[in-house]
């Protein structure tokens, strides 16, 4: 017994210097063990994301469609960073008005300004007024309202998205474009003007078309009279980027790197399962026929050739779609099908391992069927199922993710299928956010690499006949 | 009994026991959702009648009234047959292409609900795009496959074997967004949406269909070329260290006789029926396809009877059809890898 467990260590050692000498295996390796550890840390590298997804209130703060952070690099013109404050960098108590200066430094400027008052007050109403000041001297006067005071306090919101922000922008650009063009009759209407742009643009001509953004320093005044007290922690203001984090943003503000740490978390679990499990099914079946043979093989034989028929893309539409949208009726429907192709081949390696001389010593000194196919025969034949099951993972998390496009996608979990079903959901190919199609699509194709070289290393290794070619 | 024709009979025997598979898991599921919808409707039904009745009846007579009423809906829709009668009868039916009417008002643009004048109405756009893009990458790959066994070794053959390897791994639908991302939306040489579809006849309607065409071909062909032109490599150079062609090659026949006259006549079966196996397993991914191209085929119309209209009947519909004909895809391909080498039989490889 202890002579078998040493061969076996010997063989796996001597197997693990030869696939170190394999480039492209090696580094599809580096790349798995990269999703793995990034899967690992997924509760500490994204929190609260899992079950959030789906919950505007989690992305609140983010801007919206911002590209990543390192599209500076690659791409012409600079974006405005995420800019959150949340203390204003100047309070003039006479008027009670205070103040946040933003450098706009930038090509792209931010693409939306959110502003949040709260204070306290003793009168019944305060009339709130909150204006930008460019750098070329203009002013913009966004809000201009009364606001009611329910207990002493009040709140507020105001956002250049908003239909007032977008109203006042729109003015602002249509003055200015009347000053160029006093005879223009018909002036581009809001729907296509770059309207979140405006507030940030120069007084050119192309202003409602065609902006530019305007460099220097802003300065966004607030101003609450009757208020006896700002809030520090409920007055805050958010200058929206252009670029966001790692990944960028989706156009419901999502923040795809946390996305996407779950996203290599899920596709390891479902590859993962399907995998182990198509590998052992497809052992024991395959030994079992192999070792077998006569009516027995005959058998398992046809009926594994009526599973073969299968196709498995009609059945998990039809379930997913009747049972329910979940990823584990797909792990389900894989486990059940997924074994099939390699416990033919094993079946078929297997028949060559039986008339080896030592099975058939191990079956002269008495050992029983199960105890040659689990002892002699599944070693021999462990680390070729191991790199065939490697290829089954990446054909799996594409699966799902084809499902998810389809509309299927599982609402209770991030995957990288879901983030594109978002993607083509929201038009983003045709809406230009690359980052948004590239990135989780990255993901598929890194983790197809990786088991595919890895796999074909493997394969190379334990089937030395191939290396000749 | 000749053993190909013992083959052909087990062959065709498997196609039937595995559409009659399907088949089934298709009826049970639709009996088991339909008895679902029927309960939902049959309760909007009688909760209108509730509300018709007339006023001055006693509470004991209204319930009465209702608990009849319910009964005769319930045995309308056939809610207290038994299940297996039911999943029986679903099954006939959808076997004779019986496959029930659409939920959805617009009938997707078919002339009427009936599933199998939508499916009518969008298969034969699925068929020619699939088929177009197999038969240009069948050729396409066969032909750079054995380009690359020729000069196997050499630079070109190492780039071909990693765009192969690369392009494998790749989900087509993905590649198809980016397609769009590139020549669509940033060059914009060809409309981002196949749909809708040209109204025009004659030669404007062609040129109208190719223009839409031109992107979801190009990308199918793109993913799936590679892998093609790799198998086929790997194929004929291993067959290129058999003893015979050795010898071949020893008499001083010239290299491109030996690969085009010898090696292809055998590596031709394996070479043509893998790459129509590999192309009936790329269904599901060419559905998607569509999808992203709104390539106003099967996919597209699975997608719109989900998301849109969660219309069972349809999808239902869709399934079988596409299992049908991968059923039958799959049985010609097997039948003509043992018409193109009459050495296959079955149980054959037990006499090794």
């Amino acid at each position: 017994m202890s002579i078998r467990i040493d061969d076996i260590k010997e063989r796996a050692l001597s197997m693990m210097k030869e696939f170190k000498g394999q480039r492209m295996g090696m580094i599809g390796f580096s790349i798995i063990i990269f999703l793995l550890a990034i899967s690992l840390l997924s509760p500490w590298l994204a929190p609260d994301t899992d079950g959030q997804w789906a919950n505007p209130g989690r992305w609140e703060d983010n801007p919206r469609s911002a590209a990543p952070n390192w599209a500076d690099y690659i791409l012409p013109g600079t974006r405005a960073p995420h800019d959150i404050r949340e203390d204003y960098d100047e309070l003039d108590r006479t008027f009670m008005t205070i103040k946040y200066v933003y450098e706009n430094e930038y090509d792209y400027p931010p693409s939306d300004i959110t502003v949040f008052v709260s204070g306290t007050s003793s009168e019944s109403r305060i009339r709130l007024y909150i204006d930008l000041i460019r750098p070329d001297g203009e002013n913009i006067l966004f809000v201009d309202e009364s606001v009611s005071i329910t207990n002493g306090t009040f709140s507020y919101r105001f956002s250049l998205r908003s239909s007032a922000g977008r109203d006042r922008s729109y003015d602002f650009g249509l003055n200015a474009h009347r000053d160029f063009f006093p005879d223009d009759l018909t002036p581009p209407d809001r729907e296509s003007v770059n309207i979140q742009m405006v507030p940030f643009a120069k007084l050119n001509e192309n202003i409602l078309l065609d902006p530019e953004s305007l460099k220097g320093t802003y300065t966004l005044e607030v101003e609450a009279v009757g208020i006896d007290e700002y809030d520090d922690e409920g007055t805050r203001v958010l200058f929206r980027g252009m670029k966001y984090g790692l990944m960028g943003t989706d156009s419901n503000r999502k923040n795809l790197a946390l996305g996407w740490v779950h996203g290599a978390k899920y596709a390891l679990i479902i590859g993962g399962i399907v995998s182990l499990s198509s590998i052992s099914i497809a052992l024991l079946y395959g030994m079992t026929s192999a070792y077998y043979g006569g009516w027995v093989d005959e058998i398992m034989q046809r009926a594994n050739e009526i599973l073969l028929g299968i196709p498995i893309f009609p059945i998990l539409v039809i379930t997913m779609y009747a049972i329910g949208r979940s990823i584990w009726i797909l792990v389900l429907i894989y486990v059940i099908l997924g074994w099939r192709g390699l416990a033919k081949i094993i079946r078929a390696r297997g028949i060559q391992i039986r008339q080896d001389t030592y099975v058939e010593a191990a079956q002269s000194l008495g050992s029983s069927g199960g105890r040659v196919i689990t002892r002699h025969m599944i070693p021999q034949l462990l680390p070729y199922a191991i790199a065939e099951g490697a290829l089954m993972i990446p054909m799996v998390v594409i699966a799902e993710a084809g499902l998810s496009v389809l509309g299927l996608a599982d609402p209770t979990v991030v995957t990288w299928g879901r983030m594109l079903s978002e993607a083509n959901q929201y038009h983003a190919t045709i809406s230009g956010l690359w980052w948004w199609i590239l990135l989780p699509g990255l993901g598929l194709t890194l983790l197809g690499f990786g088991f595919i070289t890895t796999g074909m290393a493997l394969e190379r290794v334990v089937n030395p006949k191939m290396r000749q070619r | 009994m000749p053993a190909s024709l013992k083959y052909f009979i087990l062959r065709s025997i498997n196609a039937v026991i595995v559409l009659f598979i399907v088949v089934l898991i298709i009826a049970f599921l639709y009996s088991d959702m339909a008895d679902r919808m029927a309960e939902g409707r049959i309760a909007d039904e009688v909760r209108a009648y509730a509300g018709g009745l007339p006023t001055e009846l006693t509470q004991e007579q209204r319930s009465q009234l209702i608990r009849e009423e319910r009964a005769r809906l319930e045995e309308i829709h056939g809610l207290h047959d038994p299940f297996y009668e039911k999943v029986f009868r679903r099954t006939w039916d959808t076997f004779t292409f019986r496959l029930g009417e659409s939920n959805s008002r617009t009938y997707y643009g078919a002339s009427d609900a009936r599933v199998t004048t939508i499916i009518q109405h969008y298969l034969p756009r699925t068929i020619l795009l699939f088929t177009t893009a197999a038969v240009i990458s069948i050729l396409l790959g066969i032909g750079m496959g054995l380009k690359a066994a020729q000069v196997a070794g050499t630079k070109v053959d190492k780039a071909l074997s990693i765009f192969g390897i690369l392009t494998a791994s790749l989900p087509m639908w993905w590649v198809g967004m980016l397609v769009i991302l590139i020549f669509a939306f940033s060059l914009g040489w060809f409309p981002a949406a196949s749909y809708p579809f040209p109204t025009e006849t004659g030669y404007e309607y062609y040129k109208g269909v190719l223009i839409r065409m031109a992107m979801p071909l190009a990308t199918i062909v793109f993913v799936s070329v590679g892998g093609r032109a790799w198998a086929t490599r790997n194929m004929v150079t291993s067959i290129l260290q058999d003893d015979y062609i050795m010898a071949a090659r020893a008499k001083g026949i010239p290299e491109r006789k030996v690969i085009y006259g010898h090696t292809l006549k055998t590596a031709a079966p394996p070479i043509v029926t893998s790459a129509i196996l590999s192309f009936l397993l790329s269904i599901g991914g060419a559905m998607i396809t569509e999808v992203i191209f709104n390539w106003p085929g099967m996919g597209y119309l699975l997608r719109t009877a989900i998301f849109a209209e969660s219309d069972m009947p349809v999808i239902m519909g869709i399934v079988y059809i596409t299992t049908l004909l991968w059923v039958v895809g799959y049985l010609l391909a097997d039948m003509l890898y043992g018409f193109l080498d009459p050495r296959v039989e079955v149980g054959a490889e037990k006499k090794v």
